[in-house]
């Protein structure tokens, strides 16, 4: 008989509940292969370099196509919204590998999408001037008669450039050239069926990772200095490299890891950076899904789409100037002041502050402060439960804000219920269940969307482990968070998956480590960490790939 | 919500189309020329359609000893028979026996019970690739870290034919808005093309206006689409030699989608269709409102289906399904009326205002309520109504013709991927119809089924995945296998890879003894008593 013959025997199952258990062991263990002498306290990582990261082939998010697309050919921001398929692990970065596979829904949004941009491209004597470089005064681009084939091929060498950041090869001109010109009478159709192929082609749509041997690292490939502008544009901007940026850095020294850290702190300076942490930040803590909050209607009647964006523009706002110099990234988890507007004032049972959104004044306010209190997290943070679900909110801290990975309950967890006696008496409930549940219990105040709610019971927050605490609703939990040099890890690793698009390994624990106890030192400073990060072995090296 | 679209008006021209016998009746079913220029028959073309509906069947009352499969499936009389006419009729499938608005399809159709796929396993980390198994035939792939985001581990029964029949995927429609659960996989890899929206679905289907209509000017753009997608295979090609081989295998699962899409691009409709009539183009706006998802995705801006149009829209989608099978578009279809397993489905405009999701219902806070239970029979009502307006669309196109109906020339499966939403994968509830293959109707189709799926000591709800006793009692049959032997009872049932067997060779997918399914899993074989 074989164990798939058996599935559900009480042994696979008290194996599999013993795989599940084991999951949520969430410590932080030696790295392999440092030894520790027993009963020695000795710091696992001194000594341990950073590790460096993996070369991939990444496709560019929808953020930076978006943004590429624009700035070669000037059409709108909505090119791909209309088109792309949602992300198929929303709880995820979009940047991550689990939203970056290759999918027949996805293509075809692309194809449709291309489409739409090629003709949009063209769709007027003025996008065409823009497209084309060209200016009206000189008549209509100058692809017309005998100029055609000589001032398209100028123009798709252009093009090709732009898109594929490298200078492009006469074989790919011409191919352009022929396949545009057999099938368009017209030549402006024809210019935008080119920019239909090309913002389709794998060469504009993925980014190679390219490294060359150092004399830093034997071990290791240094990014080579175009790849690196396109992994430091990525990372802090969410772009790729604009026309401007690439002049910027022909100045830099990106060969070196103060270059790297110099050439970051002027980058982090521009408006751009600023929107790539407000969509880090929605993604981080499922803001972004605040739109498509469900709850019932009838038992939330005020719940409305002008609310969820009033909750999130709130939820947003508290990492306004995250990346300011001196600020401390927690200062969101701790924050005495929001911004609302009078649909949250009355969701809170606050005083109406007038038009618009307003920044008050908190005080000593016991259950509103920081973005554990606000509805917008205590909202997403609930799935998509009718009333608080402690285990929910409880697993989402855990995840979000501690970086425990949960593993999913099993099949019949829901069915198997029971009250709060049994999940925490049965071992294979209890290994997760008892540290999730009392950190859902602090936020038993509020309910499913946020606003206060009459407990009967007590709604002290618990966070076990090694690094535990206890709390008191949203606020309390946002104090201790501040505190807690496992939420501090949390930001590290946060910020290098979003930067990076794939999770720290085990391998890279050091790596975390050393960026965590650098994130302190600089008082909890975003704009310090991430200068370190870029600044690290781990962001400049990729290992080289094995034969 | 008013409905601006008149699907009667909607319908009405291309089902006069159908119906008209003079020019007509050189065309089958789907407008295709039926008989050759030498006078000699042309087989006419089989079709596979698969219904599926969420979450199975309710469950009892807590505290009730009432068999919950008398409410869907008809009482087993003569249980030395694995074979006997369908005589009675249970509360859930009253839509489809009794006479209503779309007609009685008591012979028209088999049910057949005693179906598993419990043999795949229970996923115990990780637990909603239900549905995605049901259609592979696969255990679900699921992401380690990213919770409950089950993916097919291989292509799905509806495009395993659609690939055989057209060498393209198939049409999948699946209403309920849930991102990121697909059941319709191409490959291992990728899912299918989800359509929700009717638009967007009326212009993947018909947006290149009525067929034999200016073909000169659709060759043109056919050929721009192609050159186009030449170009990006030849970027490809080039960008390919600049990568290692970790890259050049990450390319290679994006050329396959763009190799897919390619094959779609060429398989675009030409030529004359007379039997055909192309419908009006949907307003979105008339089913929305809708939103933007969270990567782009448009979808009904109330995921819970709880809006007043939904039944008028599920109206509409299978319309169009249907017609993109008799206008030639199409020859697989996989139609699902939502997701499974997640906490939308709440069918408001069925049950009016409803405290409970249908996953409430069946596996939360509403299992076992009186309230629950009843929410949940009217909700499987209301399916099988569906499943009887799809079946009356499918003996409408073509009625008539030589080449016969859709109905007549196609397999016909409705399904869920449980028996109750308990996560019991056994003793599935199946409708089957049509005659690609000849098929003796009005039975039920009865297989032995000796397996009790409980959730061992602890589980508080035991009775809802008890089997009825007339299924253990039955005789078995060559298909029966035995899987288990638990505290001394010898588990045995029939998979349901079987049954997706059985119906691709009778649509003539499988020719040369292709297997569906998972070969370590159990060997796929064709079904007894159901076609020929």
């Amino acid at each position: 008989m074989t164990p798939r013959s058996l599935p559900c025997s009480r042994a696979a199952l008290s194996l599999t509940f013993a795989a599940v258990a084991l999951g949520c062991v969430g410590e932080v263990r030696t790295p392999k292969g440092v030894p520790q002498p027993p009963g020695v306290e000795v710091d696992p990582c001194a000594g341990v370099p950073a590790a460096p990261s993996t070369a991939e082939l990444k496709r560019l998010t929808v953020t930076a196509l978006t943004a590429a697309v624009t700035a070669l050919t000037g059409v709108g921001p909505d090119a791909y919204a209309a088109s792309l398929p949602a992300l198929p692990a929303p709880n995820a970065f979009d940047s991550e590998r689990a939203n970056r596979g290759a999918s027949l829904q996805y293509t075809l949004g692309l194809f449709d999408a291309a489409e739409r941009i090629g003709r949009a491209a063209v769709a007027t004597p003025a996008a065409q001037a823009r497209l084309l470089g060209c200016t009206l005064a000189d008549g209509p681009c100058g692809l017309d008669g005998a100029r055609r084939e000589a001032n398209t091929r100028a123009f798709i060498a252009r093009l090709l450039a732009a898109a594929y950041r490298r200078a492009p090869t006469a074989e790919e001109v011409d191919e352009l050239w022929a396949t545009q010109a057999s099938v368009e009478a017209d030549p402006y159709e024809g210019a935008g069926r080119v920019v239909q192929a090309v913002v389709q082609s794998p060469s504009f749509l993925f980014v190679v990772e390219r490294g060359e041997a150092s004399a830093e690292r034997d071990d290791a490939l240094l990014l080579v200095p175009d790849a690196l502008l396109e992994r430091l544009a990525l990372a802090l901007w969410g772009e790729l490299p604009d026309a401007s940026l690439r002049a910027r850095a022909t100045g830099w020294e990106l060969g070196t890891a103060s270059g790297v850290r110099a050439a970051a702190d002027e980058m982090l300076d521009d408006p751009r950076a600023n929107a790539h942490v407000e969509r880090m930040v929605g993604q981080w803590f499922r803001l972004a899904q605040l739109p498509g909050l469900s709850r019932t209607q009838a038992l939330f009647p005020t719940l409305d789409a002008e609310l969820k964006r009033s909750m999130q523009t709130e939820a947003l706002a508290l990492f306004d100037g995250a990346l300011e110099r001196g600020a401390a990234f927690t200062e969101a988890y701790t924050a005495r002041r929001a911004v609302i507007d009078d649909r949250l004032a009355a969701h809170y049972g606050l005083a109406p502050v007038g038009p618009g959104f307003r920044s008050v004044e908190l005080g000593g306010h016991p259950t509103r402060g920081g973005l554990f209190a606000t509805a917008g997290f205590l909202s997403v943070s609930n799935g998509n439960r009718d009333h608080s679900n402690v285990v929910k909110r409880g697993n989402a801290v855990r995840q979000l804000v501690l970086c425990d990975d949960v593993p999913p309950a099993p099949p019949n967890a829901e069915a198997m219920g029971g009250g709060e006696g049994d999940l925490h008496a049965r071992p294979d409930c209890a290994a997760c269940h008892v540290r999730m549940d009392p950190i859902g219990k602090g936020l038993e105040g509020y309910d499913a969307v946020g606003a206060e709610q009459a407990h009967a019971g007590p709604t002290l927050g618990r966070v076990v482990g090694r690094d535990g605490f206890e709390f008191s609703a949203g606020p309390g939990l946002g104090a201790e968070a501040a505190r807690s040099s496992q939420a501090h890890a949390c930001v590290v690793k946060q910020v290098w998956r979003w930067s990076m698009g794939v999770r720290d390994t085990d391998a890279q624990r050091c790596s975390v480590e050393g960026l965590r106890a650098t994130f302190v030192a600089q008082g909890l400073s975003l704009r310090a960490l991430v200068l370190a990060f870029v600044a690290s072995d781990t962001f400049r090296f990729v290992l080289p790939e094995s034969p | 919500m008013t409905l601006k679209l008149d699907r009667r008006t909607l319908l009405k021209g291309a089902t006069a189309s159908l119906a008209l016998p003079s020019l007509e009746a050189m065309f089958d079913g789907r407008g295709r020329l039926y008989a050759g220029a030498s006078g000699q028959t042309v087989e006419p073309p089989r079709y596979f359609a698969a219904f599926h509906w969420p979450y199975g069947l309710p469950q009892p009352v807590s505290g009730s000893n009432a068999a919950l499969a008398d409410f869907w499936f008809p009482q087993k009389r003569d249980l030395t028979t694995n074979v006997e006419p369908l005589t009675g009729t249970p509360e859930g499938l009253a839509p489809l026996f009794e006479q209503g608005p779309y007609g009685n399809f008591r012979q028209d159709v088999n049910v057949v019970s005693g179906l598993t796929l419990r043999n795949i396993g229970e996923h115990l980390v990780g637990s909603h690739g239900h549905a995605t198994e049901t259609f592979t035939g696969y255990r679900a792939v699921l992401d380690p870290v990213h919770c409950c985001e089950p993916m097919g581990a291989a292509r799905s029964v509806d495009n395993v034919a659609s690939f055989a029949l057209t060498g393209r995927p198939s049409l999948y429609i699946k209403l309920d808005a849930n991102d990121y659960w697909e059941w319709s996989t191409v490959n291992a890899f990728s899912r299918n093309v989800v359509y929700r929206r009717p638009a967007a679905l009326f212009d993947a289907l018909f947006g290149g206006g009525t067929p034999g209509a200016d073909d000169a000017a659709k060759a043109r753009e056919l050929a721009r689409k192609r050159s186009i997608v030449d170009q990006v295979k030849r970027d490809a090609d080039r960008l390919k030699q600049r990568l290692g081989r970790a890259d050049q295998a990450r390319l290679a699962e994006h050329l396959e989608t763009v190799r897919l899409l390619e094959q779609g691009i060429a398989a675009q409709p030409m030529g004359p269709a007379p039997a055909c009539s192309v419908p009006v183009r949907p307003d979105d706006a008339t089913y929305g409102p809708w939103q933007v998802g969270a990567g782009g995705a448009a979808r009904p801006a109330d995921p819970k289906s709880s809006y007043a149009g939904f039944d008028a829209y599920t109206h509409l989608m299978i319309d169009l399904a249907t017609l993109a099978m008799a206008c030639g578009r199409v020859q697989s279809v996989l139609f699902s009326i939502g997701g499974s397993q997640n906490d939308g489905g709440r069918f408001e405009h069925v049950t009016g205002p409803a405290p409970y999701s249908v996953h409430n219902i069946q596996h939360g806070a509403g299992t076992g309520t009186p309230e629950g239970v009843g929410q949940m029979k009217r909700i499987v009502q209301w399916q099988m109504a569906k499943v009887a307006y799809f079946l009356s669309r499918l003996k409408a196109l073509g009625a008539g013709t030589p080449g016969g109906s859709l109905l007549q020339n196609s397999t016909f499966v409705a399904l869920s991927e449980f028996y109750t939403g308990h996560h019991v994968n056994n003793f599935l509830p199946v409708l089957v119809a049509g005659q690609a293959r000849p098929m003796v109707t009005g039975q039920h189709v009865a297989f032995k089924n000796h397996y009790h799926q409980a959730y061992g000591p602890n589980d508080p709800y035991p009775n809802w995945s008890e089997l009825p006793t007339w299924t253990r009692a039955l005789p078995a049959v060559p298909n029966n296998r035995v899987f288990g032997n638990v505290l001394g009872m010898e588990q045995s049932a029939v998979c349901l890879n079987d049954l997706w067997q059985s119906a691709l060779e009778a649509t003539g997918a499988y020719r040369s003894g292709e297997k569906f399914g998972d070969p370590a899993l159990w060997s796929a074989r064709r079904l007894p008593h159901l076609w020929a």
